[in-house]
């Protein structure tokens, strides 16, 4: 017990989140458990800058926010911290339950790193323990365990299409197909995550919907 | 797949009675006039003249059945192929023609036959020859359908006035103005509700709860307000599309060729010219150098009018040249030629001795046929250039949309960033410190803070005013954003152009994706990054990093990217001596 502790005493975190309210919560309670919050940044130029140009500033685990705005995302970050100081610990905390929700097309994941997805840091224990196993380098990144998994690049970036409202045609015409193959991409995809055709039912609101949950946005 | 004819005449009857008993009093009577004259002393008797008539009234009546009843079959109902057209016309002269020459026969009256005989077999000349008018009429159907289409999708006049009213302002800024606006309406009104209570002691207690009811119920109720505007201005795109494609229309609409399209006009002088011909004495030979002669002409004459009519009708499911070429041999060259050989073998004691009509007749013809190949003609040019004139306002329109909807998709863009990243969070932010200064009772700190959400509420749109109208800054602060990251040199040559800002917005979205493809699939440690204005206007967007290089990439939404803002004028390669990345993209500025 009293190893863990010390171990906690000696993680010194990096935390870089854009939106105010969620780093000032994620400080504090670092904070609250003892973990040395050694800098906070709302972006990947802060947290960057501040790394180089300060000696003094040197974390050992580092807690970054998927979506950073414009510009480098977290993962962009971690990649760059990495190079830095390759026995860097790396959390990705994120809302979206895979990062190809994102509708970018981002790198892997550096090795080593943990995924964490905001609705489920239910608990500060659930966040300590990740920021441990990422300084450990435990395991490997483990970026989801749900159903978005078993879809393809594609039928997510369908499924984000749908969720941003466009209609078959101008998906075609993002995705350069015609509007069937459109109509018969959402019809498979929907039968791949259980949403059956029923004229009581519209399909592309649940589509939506399915979406919204995997990215978080509700639950 | 063209369904096989299926012409039922009572159908046909039933669908076309009314209008051709009309027409064809008109046809009888006006064609009759000139044979009535030319044959005035052949007629000595009433029998003889109730039996001109009547012969005048089968061929006439039969003329005018094939010319409808083809029109029938290509344009209402049915559609056929040409060579059943022929057989019908064919056959039906062919029958017609010897019904009424047997009846002529029987009572006698050589003449009589003769006249049938030729009446009838021009009748099939004319009907093989009107299919293509009806083709054209086809043509005006079609246009008048699409027309009526879009009509239908437009408003009322007023209305649109309005709608173009909105787009202009929407494309001076007003539109952008008007979100500030309602921004600091918001902020203003938020400002007095929190002065209120932090004037009375008793309700200074609720501030912070105030405070956080303004970040997330107040800005949101005004997001969604700025949304609704944005999902009516994303409907003005549509409408400013509309706008220049209905001008023209009406101006087409009142345009006089929509008259001369009508086949009953364009019919009616043919088939006068028919009857004439037919009705005239052909009764003596011309002679075999004047009839090869006549044929010329009138072959020539014939083949401009069908041409005209095959370009007329092009959107025609008929083998036009088959029609023209078919057409041409009906109406030129088999009836000379017949009535040359039934002259001189003498076929049921038919003569056929010299007159002058024949050949009169036939020149006039030839002068009618080529007069509307004429108008034919000027009608096409202009119904091209029209449509041509249509379909480049058309895509005028389809690029102003887009530049309307990039512009709308910025805004909003803006505005959403703007409202949740800055104004609502930094509020949500600073309620939770308020609360918590408020509880432990640091009152400096307390009076800090809301002096903090005051000036935020006094200038809400301090970020929100800011244009995005220089390409440099814009450059820069992109490229800042990846500070550390990666060691980026830009070089940047534009003068002190102005850009608009769908330039700048397509030169931002290459940058971005330019640095971030490097960085994050090349792993490049170092970006050389150059943009220049030529001359010309177009801008060069070089981007040269030490990264890894995918010799076969996957094209992806960057790519996308690169292709529509530069009208897919980039390149993506490898320097082999140095191992560098280079993308080049140019932009029309």
């Amino acid at each position: 017990m009293s190893e863990v502790v010390e171990e906690i005493a000696n993680l010194r975190v990096l935390i870089v989140e854009d939106n105010n309210l969620t780093r000032i919560s994620l400080a504090s309670t670092c904070q609250l458990h003892g973990i040395e919050v050694v800098l906070e940044a709302s972006s990947a130029k802060e947290a960057m800058n501040a790394i180089t140009r300060n000696k003094d500033c040197n974390p050992n685990v580092a807690l970054l926010d998927l979506d950073l705005g414009d510009g480098p995302t977290g993962i962009d970050l971690a990649w760059g911290l990495r190079r830095h100081n390759p026995l860097i610990g790396l959390v990705i905390l994120s809302s979206y339950k895979d990062p190809r929700l994102t509708g970018r097309k981002l790198p892997e994941l550096p090795e080593y790193a943990q995924y964490l997805i905001k609705s489920e840091v239910t608990d500060a224990e659930i966040l300590i323990q990740s920021l441990l196993q990422s300084q450990h380098h435990d395991g490997s990144a483990e970026i989801s365990k749900s159903n978005s998994h078993e879809l393809t690049d594609s039928e997510i970036n369908l499924l984000r299409l749908v969720w941003e409202g466009h209609s078959n045609s101008q998906i075609g015409k993002i995705k350069s197909i015609t509007p069937k193959s459109v109509e018969t991409a959402i019809s498979r995809l929907s039968k791949k995550i259980d949403i059956e055709y029923s004229n009581e039912i519209n399909q592309r609101i649940l589509l939506a919907k399915f979406y919204q949950e995997l990215t978080g946005k509700i639950s | 797949m063209i369904p096989k004819a299926r012409f039922r005449f009572i159908d046909y009857l039933k669908s076309r009675c009314r209008i051709n008993l009309r027409y064809l009093g008109v046809f009888f009577l006006i064609g009759s006039i000139p044979a009535v004259l030319i044959e005035k002393n052949s007629i000595s008797s009433l029998r003889s003249a109730l039996l001109w008539y009547a012969t005048k009234a089968i061929a006439v009546l039969t003329t005018y059945l094939y010319w409808s009843s083809f029109r029938y079959l290509l344009v209402n109902r049915y559609r056929t192929k040409i060579y059943d057209l022929i057989l019908i016309g064919g056959t039906g002269g062919a029958i017609g023609g010897l019904v009424v020459h047997q009846l002529a026969s029987v009572f006698s009256l050589e003449h009589q036959a003769t006249l049938a005989g030729r009446i009838a077999s021009a009748s099939v000349v004319g009907a093989l020859w009107l299919p293509s008018m009806s083709t054209a009429n086809n043509s005006l159907r079609k246009f008048k359908e699409q027309e009526s289409q879009i009509k239908a999708r437009l408003l009322s006049q007023d209305q649109l006035k309005f709608k173009q009213s909105m787009v202009f302002q929407f494309l001076t800024s007003s539109f952008y103005r008007s979100i500030q606006q309602k921004l600091s309406v918001t902020a203003l009104e938020a400002r007095e509700i929190l002065d209120r209570h932090l004037s009375e002691s008793s309700s200074r207690e609720a501030v912070p709860e105030l405070v956080s009811n303004i970040a997330t119920k107040t800005f949101r109720d005004l997001s969604h307000s700025i949304k609704d505007d944005m999902s009516f201005a994303a409907n003005l795109g549509e409408i400013e599309k509309a706008i220049p494609f209905w001008g023209r229309l009406r101006k087409f609409v009142s345009f006089p060729s929509a008259l001369r399209f009508n086949p009953i006009l364009e019919a009616f002088p043919y088939s006068l010219i028919v009857s004439l011909f037919c009705a005239g004495y052909i009764s003596r030979n011309s002679g075999l150098t004047l009839t090869i002669i006549i044929v010329s002409v009138i072959f020539i004459s014939n083949f401009g009018v069908l041409k005209a009519h095959a370009y007329l009708s092009k959107n025609s499911e008929i083998n036009l040249r088959f029609l023209s070429l078919s057409s041409v041999l009906s109406t030129a060259v088999i009836p000379p030629i017949l009535l040359e050989i039934l002259d001189r073998s003498q076929f049921l004691g038919l003569s056929f001795q010299g007159s002058n009509y024949y050949f009169f007749s036939y020149f006039i013809l030839a002068l009618v046929m080529s007069f509307l190949g004429y108008v034919a003609l000027l009608i096409k040019i202009t119904f091209q250039e029209m449509e041509d004139s249509l379909q480049s306002q058309y895509r005028e329109g389809v690029d102003k949309e887009k530049i309307v909807n990039n512009e709308i998709a910025r805004i909003t863009s803006v505005c959403a960033k703007y409202i949740h990243g800055n104004l609502q969070s930094s509020l949500v932010s600073l309620s939770g410190s308020l609360k918590q200064a408020v509880k432990n009772g640091e009152s400096a700190r307390t009076e800090e803070i809301i002096d903090e959400i005051l000036h935020m509420l006094q200038n809400p749109e301090l970020e929100l005013n800011r244009n995005v109208d220089d390409l440099y800054a814009e450059v820069l602060k992109k490229i800042s954003l990846w500070e550390g990251l990666v060691d980026i040199h830009p070089e940047i040559q534009i003068d002190e152009h102005q850009f608009s800002p769908q330039t700048i917005t397509q030169v931002m979205d290459c940058v971005e994706e330019m640095i971030s493809n490097a960085v994050r699939h090349g792993k490049a440690s170092a970006i050389k990054l150059s943009i220049q204005r030529t001359a010309d206007g177009t801008l060069v967007l070089i981007c040269i990093d030490n990264g890894q290089f995918d010799p076969h990439p996957q094209g992806g939404l960057g790519f996308n990217i690169y292709q529509e803002a530069s009208n897919g004028d980039w390149t993506i390669s490898r320097s082999p001596e140095n191992n560098l990345t280079v993308v080049r993209i140019l932009i029309n500025s």
